[in-house]
């Protein structure tokens, strides 16, 4: 289960509360955090500091949850463990997503945007 | 249902067996528990009601006797004893008796007590009756699997094969019957080779769909116009380009991660383009390994993906080694990936064998690494090799 911690109308911050994104995982994290884009926040921190493996699928639910939110709205990741980042390197999504090193700055951005 | 009815009191017997008629039952009287034993072997009964004491077979025996049998349905037995022989259910309940009833007994106590074990046996009925349909719907699943399993390896270039001087090897390993990987190669002209490994995101059925799809879509006329330039240069960076305005859907979070060179083999450069594939690994005779690429946009992951071509040369015993990232992700009993370093270290060591050899060697070790787990993702291995020079 996720925790959430709302800003205003729109921004939310996520923790996705697992140490693993993965196929077992990921459909679940994916439909909770839809759930919350269909609500109206759709200018999202995703924390994934805690997060210390992401599989195929978890990019794919990852990469979802932007094409969702689309032009109307955002997202912005914190910094992933160097394993995770490597992920996000070599499949060019570290050009797509927006990377800041912790919440409040991921925060800060989405307040100033 | 039927009833057997065991005791040596011919009078006790019929008067229980005209209970049981009543109650809408089928008794099948015994003397003794032998002669109740050949009945319950030769019978559909499933209950049993026995006198304690009997000539040649007691009931005691004749419980363990039907314990013994390991029958494929359970027996329900009850043990008909004598007033003061209470000490005796012990050894009986030890033995497998179910239920009991006092001599004398009466009509009202025979009937719940029967009826309790009619409900036992019709329910045991019904389970054994789910359990089979479950099990022919396991067993139907499990063939289908097994099918479709061999047909997808039908589409795989498997084992050793040679072109000119160059050679591939594979080893192909599904986490549950079917993979999402798949790989081939062909030759496209006869100066080229063509060839790709992919892996599609997930893994199981649903992956394994869009793999096979992608085998029959790609083959070597499709790579050929697509991986080739309209100037006749090699760029499979066009063919990636083309492969992600197939497979990119808005609603959609598949997608697939792909590695595809085109190989001259007069000079062995490699045209090739990376696509959210592990890197592939360079092994040279001298033991170095270095990995290749710099990363790119899987296919069908976004819209707006760009794709280029990266070159690299193979000089004569040199080795390129292609994992799915099932290698690197491979995981033992504590959670520790056999990673980049210790699948470098592998391929290094392996430089002086056969090439032939090398994706069984990298399966074989990440099968110990497992610790005898299966593997948790799908893993292809493929290797290009070019001849060392004679």
């Amino acid at each position: 289960m996720i925790t959430t911690e709302t800003h205003g109308q729109a921004i939310c911050l996520v923790d996705p509360n697992m140490p693993r994104l993965t196929a077992a995982t990921a459909t679940a994290f994916k439909d909770e955090v839809s759930g919350l884009i269909d609500k109206g926040y759709d200018r999202l921190v995703i924390d994934l500091a805690g997060v210390g493996f992401v599989d195929s699928s978890g990019l794919g639910a990852l990469v979802g949850l932007l094409k969702k939110v689309g032009n109307r709205g955002e997202i912005v990741l914190c910094q992933p463990a160097d394993s995770v980042m490597q992920m996000f390197r070599i499949t060019r999504m570290d050009r797509v997503f927006k990377f800041l090193p912790d919440r409040a700055q991921a925060l800060d951005a989405l307040k100033e945007g | 249902m039927q009833i057997i009815v065991a005791d040596d009191d011919a009078v006790q017997r019929r008067y229980i067996s005209i209970a049981m008629a009543r109650l809408g039952h089928d008794a099948l009287e015994a003397a003794n528990g032998e002669e109740a034993l050949a009945l319950l072997m030769e019978n559909k009964a499933r209950i049993v009601v026995s006198d304690l004491d009997m000539p040649v077979m007691d009931g005691l025996r004749l419980t363990q006797e039907i314990r013994a049998r390991k029958l494929d349905h359970y027996v329900h037995i009850i043990m008909v004893t004598g007033s003061g022989q209470s000490d005796d259910h012990k050894h009986a309940l030890e033995a497998g008796v179910d239920d009991f009833m006092s001599k004398p007994f009466d009509a009202p106590t025979l009937r719940v007590r029967i009826g309790a074990a009619a409900r036992l046996v019709e329910h045991e009925r019904q389970m054994a009756e789910k359990t089979r349909v479950l099990h022919e719907a396991h067993e139907r699943i499990r063939s289908d699997l097994e099918a479709a399993a061999r047909a997808q390896r039908r589409m795989l270039p498997l084992g050793e094969r040679s072109i000119g001087d160059y050679g591939f090897a594979a080893a192909f390993l599904p986490s549950t019957f079917v993979s999402g990987d798949m790989f081939g190669y062909f030759t496209l002209r006869p100066d080229r080779i063509g060839f790709y490994a992919i892996d599609v995101s997930g893994h199981g059925i649903q992956a394994a769909l869009t793999s096979v799809a992608f085998g029959h879509l790609v083959t070597s006329e499709y790579f050929a116009t697509h991986a080739i330039g309209a100037d006749g240069r090699p760029d499979p960076a066009r063919l990636a380009r083309v492969l992600n305005g197939r497979f990119y859907k808005p609603d959609d979070d598949s997608y697939l991660t792909m590695f595809a060179g085109v190989l001259d083999v007069n000079t062995g450069e490699v045209v090739f383009c990376q696509a959210g594939y592990p890197m592939p690994m360079l092994a040279r005779p001298d033991r170095t390994v270095t990995p290749v690429g710099d990363g790119g946009f899987p296919i069908g992951l976004w819209e707006k993906a760009e794709y280029h071509n990266l070159r690299l040369r193979l000089e004569p015993g040199e080795r390129l080694v292609i994992c799915s990232d099932g290698a690197a992700e491979a995981e033992d009993a504590d959670g520790v990936a056999f990673g980049d370093g210790r699948l470098g270290a592998l391929v290094a060591r392996e430089t002086a064998r056969p090439t032939k050899e090398l994706p069984d060697t990298v399966a074989a070790s990440l099968a110990e690494w497992r610790g005898g787990q299966p593997l948790a993702d799908d893993l292809t291995v493929l290797v290009l090799e070019r001849s060392p020079t004679p």
